[in-house]
C-alpha cells in the first residue's frame, strides 16, 4: 500500500493510497469463498458449486461489490500506520478501481487546528445572583395561587387581565350607527390576538351589559362592532392560609409559614443551579467568541448529523416529525453545531494545557454528592455508571466543572439578575 | 444447417466427470448420431475426441389437477453425449461468461 498526504489548508489534509493487485487478492479469495457457500446455480447443491466455476461466473461482479468494503479497510489501516488522528469522520471520494489493476482513492480529512486561547484574566464573565430575593419567593407563592384558582362563571365585572368575556357582537356603519345586524359572539381574553391593545383597554374594567365600539380586522379589513358584554368568567385567587397549605399539600405541611420555608429551600437551590449554569454558559461563551482558530468543517458536520439524527427519532415511535425537512435543520442549527465544535476544540485544548485529569476520586465524589441531592444509594449509582458510555459522560461532566471552577478562580465574575444575564452568542 | 450441440450440461456430478475422467456432456439434438457429435465437438473446441457415449432421457410427463379435470402433459425428450478427449485436451465452458 503506497500512501501519500497532501496539505490543503492547515487542518484539511488529504491522503492518496494506491492498493496493489496483490494486496487485493487474499480479500477477493475471501469473498468468493463466502459467495461459494450460498451460491444457487442450477444442477449443484448449495455451496457444492466450484471454486473456479464460481470465479468464472461472478468473479468480476464479486470483485466491484467488495471493493469498497476493502477501500474501508485500507484507509483505516493507512491511518494507523502513519498514526494520523482526523478530528472527525474521513470522507472516502474518487474510488478507481478496474480488474487486474490497482486499487486507487483520496481520503479527506481534518485534523484538529491550532487553537490561540485568549488570556483567562481578561475574560467577561456574569452568572446570575444565586441569592434569593424575597420579590422572587413572593412570585412563586403567587404562581402556585394562580395555578389553583377557582372558576367563577357568575361574575358581573369589573373585567380583569386574567379573566374571559362572552362579548354580544352587532355591526356598525362607517359613521358608528347600527346597521342592525348581529355577528356571532366573541371570546375576549387579554392573551387573545383578535383584540388590539386600544380595544382591550377598552374593554378592560367593564362590567356585565356594558358595551365598548371596536374595530376588529376581518380578512385583512377593518370592521367596526359594538361589543356588548354579556357574561365574564373568572379566576378566584385562594390566600395563602394554613387551610390552603394543608388542601394543597394534602396533609404533608400544616402551616402556611412551614410550606413557605420548603419552598423557598427548593427555589434556594433551583437559583443555585441555574447560576452555576449561568457561569458555565458565560465561560463557554466568552472561550468561543475569543479563541482564535480554522473550524474544520467534518467536525461541524458531525455535531449537524448528531442533531438531525436525535431530531429524527423525535416523532412517533422514535420516527421522524411529519414536517421535518433535514436541508432546513441543517441550514436552521449550523451556527449551533459550529459554537458547539468549536467549544468542544478550545475545552479539549485547556485540557491539554492544564491537565484536567478526572480520578476515580473525583468519580466517587460526584456520585456521593449525586447520592445525597437526589437520595440514592451509591452503590445503585456505581451500578448504573459502571458502563463505559455512561462513565465517559460523568467524567466529561466532572471535567468541564475542574475547567469552570479554575477559569473561575482566576477571572473576575460580574453577578447579575436573571433579566440582566446575556450571553454574545444571543 | 442442423444445429448438432445444442447446450453444454454442467451439474455436479458431470463436473466431476470432467475433472476424473476428462469427459464433457453435452444436450445433442435428438437426431444426431455419435459421428456427428464427435465432429460437432472437434470443430467447435479444436480438441481431439475419442469417445461418445449418447443416451436418450423420456421427457418427464407432468400433470395438472384443474377444474375442467386432469391435464397430462410431458415435457421434451432429451439426448445426452458423454464425450471423451485426448488426454490433455479440455474444454472451458465458462470462458466468455
Amino acid at each position: 500500500m503506497n500512501v501519500t498526504i497532501k496539505d490543503v489548508t492547515a487542518v484539511k489534509k488529504e491522503l492518496n493510497v494506491t492498493v496493489s493487485q496483490e494486496e487485493l487478492a487474499p480479500y477477493f479469495d475471501k469473498a468468493i469463498k463466502k459467495y461459494q457457500k450460498t451460491a444457487k446455480v442450477p444442477g449443484f447443491r448449495q455451496g457444492h458449486v466450484p471454486l473456479q466455476m464460481i470465479v468464472k461466473m461472478y468473479g468480476t461482479a464479486i470483485q466491484y461489490q467488495e471493493i469498497e468494503k476493502i477501500a474501508q479497510e485500507f484507509y483505516l489501516k493507512a491511518f494507523s500506520e502513519k498514526k494520523l488522528e482526523p478530528v472527525a469522520r474521513p470522507s472516502m471520494r474518487d474510488l478507481q478501481y478496474q480488474p487486474g489493476s490497482d486499487l486507487t482513492f483520496v481520503v479527506a480529512y481534518d485534523i484538529k487546528p491550532e487553537v490561540k486561547l485568549p488570556a483567562i484574566k481578561k475574560l467577561n464573565l456574569q452568572k446570575i445572583n444565586p441569592d434569593l430575593q424575597e420579590e422572587d419567593l413572593n412570585l412563586e407563592i403567587d404562581y402556585l395561587l394562580k395555578m389553583s384558582s377557582k372558576v367563577v362563571n357568575d361574575y358581573t365585572g369589573p373585567l380583569g387581565e386574567d379573566d374571559f368575556a362572552v362579548l354580544k357582537v352587532e355591526e356598525l356603519d362607517e359613521k358608528g350607527n347600527p346597521t342592525g345586524k348581529t355577528l356571532n359572539n366573541k371570546i375576549f381574553s387579554k392573551r387573545s390576538q383578535e383584540f388590539s391593545e386600544k380595544d382591550q383597554a377598552l374593554l378592560l374594567g367593564k362590567n356585565t351589559g356594558d358595551s365598548a365600539k371596536l374595530t376588529i380586522q376581518e380578512d385583512g379589513k377593518d370592521r367596526k362592532i359594538l361589543a356588548t358584554i354579556q357574561s365574564i368568567t373568572t379566576f378566584a385567587k385562594p390566600d395563602f392560609t394554613d387551610e390552603f397549605v394543608k388542601e394543597y399539600t394534602g396533609g404533608k405541611f400544616e402551616t402556611a409559614d412551614a410550606f413557605r420555608e420548603e419552598l423557598k429551600s427548593g427555589l434556594a437551590k433551583r437559583l443555585l443551579r441555574q447560576s452555576e449554569n449561568s457561569l458555565q454558559d458565560s465561560i463557554m461563551d466568552e472561550l468561543v467568541a475569543e479563541s482564535e482558530l480554522e473550524l474544520p468543517e467534518s467536525l461541524v458536520e458531525a455535531y449537524l448529523d448528531s442533531m438531525v439524527h436525535e431530531e429524527s427519532h423525535k416523532g412517533k415511535n422514535h420516527e421522524a416529525p411529519k414536517d421535518f425537512n433535514e436541508a432546513e435543520f441543517r441550514i436552521k442549527n449550523r451556527k449551533l453545531a459550529e459554537r458547539s465544535a468549536k467549544w468542544w476544540l478550545v475545552k479539549q485544548e485547556l485540557v491539554e494545557k492544564e491537565k484536567f485529569e478526572v480520578t476515580e476520586d473525583d468519580f466517587n465524589a460526584y456520585l456521593t454528592k449525586v447520592s445525597a441531592e437526589d437520595n440514592i444509594p451509591v452503590a445503585t449509582l456505581k451500578q448504573v455508571y459502571s458502563k463505559p458510555e455512561n462513565k465517559g459522560t460523568i467524567e466529561n461532566m466532572i471535567q468541564t466543572q475542574k475547567l469552570v471552577d479554575w477559569i473561575a478562580g482566576q477571572s473576575k465574575v460580574k453577578v447579575v439578575k436573571p433579566a440582566e444575564f446575556k450571553l454574545k452568542a444571543e | 444447417m442442423k444445429t448438432i450441440l445444442i447446450k453444454p450440461l454442467l451439474t455436479e456430478k458431470l463436473t466431476l466427470l470432467q475433472e476424473k475422467q476428462n469427459k464433457y456432456s453435452f444436450q445433442v439434438s435428438k437426431d444426431a448420431n455419435k459421428i456427428e457429435i464427435k465432429k460437432a465437438v472437434e470443430e467447435k473446441y479444436s480438441v481431439t475426441v475419442t469417445g461418445v457415449n449418447t443416451s436418450l432421457k423420456d421427457g418427464k410427463v407432468k400433470i395438472q389437477m384443474t377444474k375442467k379435470g386432469l391435464l397430462v402433459g410431458k415435457k421434451d425428450d432429451l439426448k445426452k453425449a458423454v464425450v471423451t478427449l485426448k488426454t490433455g485436451d479440455s474444454i472451458d465452458f465458462l470462458k466468455n461468461t
